[in-house]
């Protein structure tokens, strides 16, 4: 328990992230919690300035989490390293103990995964031919425009600046602190709830396209409108912001496992750092950054609130269409959307498991 | 000729000075050890050398080219120098035959095949040129390390503690093999190491390193005989120290009797002076004695010889006998003439 507590200190901050960010149950609950104060101060009473207050006061929430997991991580990190060499124990439990364990975990399978698949299904049977239209597959399609849109450009994100990191941290110059810092600045986004990332990214883009119409209409020229908040611009640049720290995290993992030797060698054979990315940096890291870039496609086709908030009028992804349906308690005409969406998440992820598999054996 | 020249290397980590002012010069076709102690510098000189060190001042020349000057500072991939390391880094998504072909560019296929079948076929491994390299073992995989190395025709070959992966048993024989093939191509080379067997089995010279400085630079035979200082002497192997007075130009007194002296440099000048002489395993031997100073109670059977080990003066005295003296009373004698002295600080 001493060792584990650390563990379980991180794990407790990571669920604790994921309760604050989450919108769509506390809104279908109608539990009054900081997201959905934020939801509705912006579009129920058309108070941005008083969204924008609350969104601050949680982002400092969210700092003081995202402290204590790098705080836990850290200090759980000396203490496996003292114990690298002790095989894990393994304990196998016996009589009622088994029974009582393995009917624990079942329970949470069943409660979270089967009850509700099965509602969901059957309603879905129910109403199919109400809800299998033309609008579901348009929606479909936005989504998965936007998600593959969120994943290619963060795993680009991820990518260059992990290179730039990879090409100056062993040289202790200004140049490399800063790029070493950027990592987890940009990793910092997965913390922050959707909603509050929705007030982030309108308020400064409403400023810019103010300005570029202004700008246009002063030249004599056609205002170009709202370029960014009037289209799905807004949404993938919140979910990029979001979600690049999964494409960091995979893309880091991948090249601390190459060797630091293969790139001096390589720059002795005459690849220059650029050159050495292609003939040798990719061919070994693609693979876990093409499983970065599916894990961000899945969390992407789910993530709500950013979606709601900043999507263009008339505009619907899979969970917008689901959640309007589910608030007007129209539950059996969302289960199909719903289930769309779990189907989504779940083939990547058999894919992704076979390929870990592939890499262990 | 000179093929590399270092002039006035100068290193800081922070505010730590890890190189100071060091000037070495590596003729063509030379194999050359950088050798000391971890934390002497050695690895630094190395990096310093390849340009994967962006803060080094001086001046480096090789093949007539300049790599490093107050003006400009070649970057790696244009240097012309050949990389071997301990861990071998083989590129693992490629064959051995690609890892040759790596630093190949605009070579033609044929051209490309013909170095691989040429290269494989001097470390006699012809039938691993589609084999991945883990496939192969420590050994192969260093061999075909050397070659990748050696495919683009470097100015400079660099091996960093290259052989110390490997099993004892094969590293020698992979040590004589690559220095016949350095010498058969005239390459030369900078070998950085710690282990002394190594370097004296692969190169013609030893520059040994101490605290960012270049000790002494010398062939391992003069450097084992003529150390230049006490730091050198120590760390060749280990010995004794000996306090004897220069009694003519050919003895020194002591109380382990007089020694002969037939060192190169005279000692006529320092008759009556006190000197330090500094003493190894294979230099003393015993004389039993019933009236003799020490009492043998501990010796170790080493296979080929005894290893008997005495306390003496604060120093331990390790020495390699042919018999048992076990419990026997014995007197100490230097078995070999003494070939230099060092002046008492």
């Amino acid at each position: 328990m001493p060792i584990a507590r650390k563990a379980i200190a991180a794990s407790v901050a990571l669920v604790l992230m994921e309760t604050l960010a989450d919108f769509a149950t506390v809104h279908y609950f109608a539990v009054n919690t900081l997201t959905t104060a934020v939801y509705d101060t912006w579009l129920g009473y058309y108070d941005l300035a008083s969204a924008a207050k609350l969104s601050a006061f949680m982002i400092v929430g969210v700092l003081g989490l995202i402290a204590l997991e790098h705080f836990t991580k850290r200090q759980s990190k000396i203490s496996t390293d003292v114990k690298m060499s002790s095989t894990p124990l393994t304990y196998h439990l016996k009589g009622k103990y088994n029974l009582f364990a393995f009917g624990f975990c079942s329970l949470v399978l069943v409660l979270g995964f089967a009850i509700p698949a099965i509602t969901l299904l059957s309603y879905a049977v129910d109403y199919w031919q109400e809800v299998w239209t033309q609008d579901v597959f348009e929606y479909a399609y936005n989504s998965a425009y936007i998600a593959i849109c969120v994943a290619m450009i963060s795993l680009l994100v991820a990518l260059v600046l992990n290179v730039n990191l990879r090409w100056h941290s062993d040289t202790p110059t200004a140049k490399s602190k800063l790029s070493l810092g950027m990592l987890p600045v940009a990793s910092m986004g997965y913390a922050v709830p959707g909603t509050v990332l929705a007030i982030a990214v309108i308020i400064p883009f409403t400023v810019f396209e103010h300005f570029i119409n202004e700008r246009f209409d002063a030249m004599g020229w056609t205002m170009p409108g709202l370029f960014l908040t009037g289209t799905v611009i807004a949404i993938i640049t919140a979910h990029i912001v979001r979600f690049v720290a999964i494409a960091n995290n995979g893309v880091k993992a991948s090249f601390a496992q190459i060797n630091r030797h293969y790139d001096a060698a390589a720059l002795s054979l005459g690849h220059s750092p650029l050159k050495q990315f292609f003939s040798l940096h990719w061919p070994l890291l693609k693979r876990s950054a093409f499983v970065a870039a599916l894990l961000i496609f899945v969390e992407s086709m789910k993530e709500l609130p950013a979606a709601l908030l900043l999507r263009p009028f008339d505009f619907q992804t899979l969970p917008t269409f689901v959640f309007q349906y589910a608030s007007d308690e129209q539950l059996e005409q969302a289960a199909l959307g719903a289930i769309l969406i779990v189907v989504v998440g779940l083939l990547p992820l058999l894919y992704i498991n076979r390929s870990i598999n592939k890499t262990v054996k | 000729m000179s093929q590399l020249s270092i002039k006035g290397l100068d290193v800081h980590y922070d505010q730590h000075q890890v190189i100071k002012n060091l000037d070495l010069e590596v003729q063509e076709g030379e194999i050359v050890a950088l050798f000391g102690p971890s934390g002497s510098g050695k690895s630094t000189v190395l990096k310093a050398v390849t340009g994967l060190l962006n803060h080094a001042s001086g001046s480096i020349e090789l093949a007539g080219h300049t790599l490093l000057s107050n003006e400009k500072a070649v970057p790696t991939e244009r240097r012309n120098i050949g990389l071997i390391f301990q861990d071998y880094a083989l590129f693992p998504h490629l064959t051995v035959s690609e890892n040759i072909c790596f630093g190949l560019v605009k070579v033609s296929p044929l051209e490309k095949q013909q170095t691989v079948d040429e290269l494989l076929a001097l470390v006699k491994m012809s039938e691993y040129k589609d084999a991945y390299p883990h496939q192969l073992s420590g050994g192969q995989q260093q061999r075909v390390a050397i070659v990748r190395a050696l495919a683009t025709k470097p100015d400079l070959l660099l091996f960093d503690e290259a052989f110390s992966n490997l099993d004892p048993q094969f590293r020698f024989e992979l040590i004589e093999e690559m220095r016949a093939i350095l010498k058969n191509k005239g390459i030369t080379a900078l070998f950085v190491t710690h282990n002394q067997d190594e370097a004296f089995a692969f190169c013609d010279r030893i520059a040994v390193l101490n605290h960012g400085r270049i000790a002494q630079i010398d062939n391992p035979e003069r450097l084992f005989s003529y150390p230049s200082d006490r730091f050198v002497a120590e760390f060749l192997g280990q010995g004794v120290w000996l306090e004897a007075r220069v009694a003519s130009e050919n003895t020194l007194s002591s109380e382990w009797g007089d020694l002969p002296y037939q060192g190169e440099k005279s000692i006529a000048g320092m008759i009556g002076e006190l000197v330090d002489v500094y003493l190894r395993p294979h230099q003393i031997g015993f004389t039993e004695a019933d009236d003799g100073v020490f009492c043998v109670e501990h010796e170790r059977f080493v296979g080929e010889f005894y290893q008997v080990e005495l306390e003496w003066r604060q120093q331990s005295l390790k020495i390699r006998t042919h018999s048992s003296f076990l419990n026997k009373r014995v007197n100490i004698r230097v078995k070999q003439p003494v070939l230099h002295v060092f002046p008492k600080p």
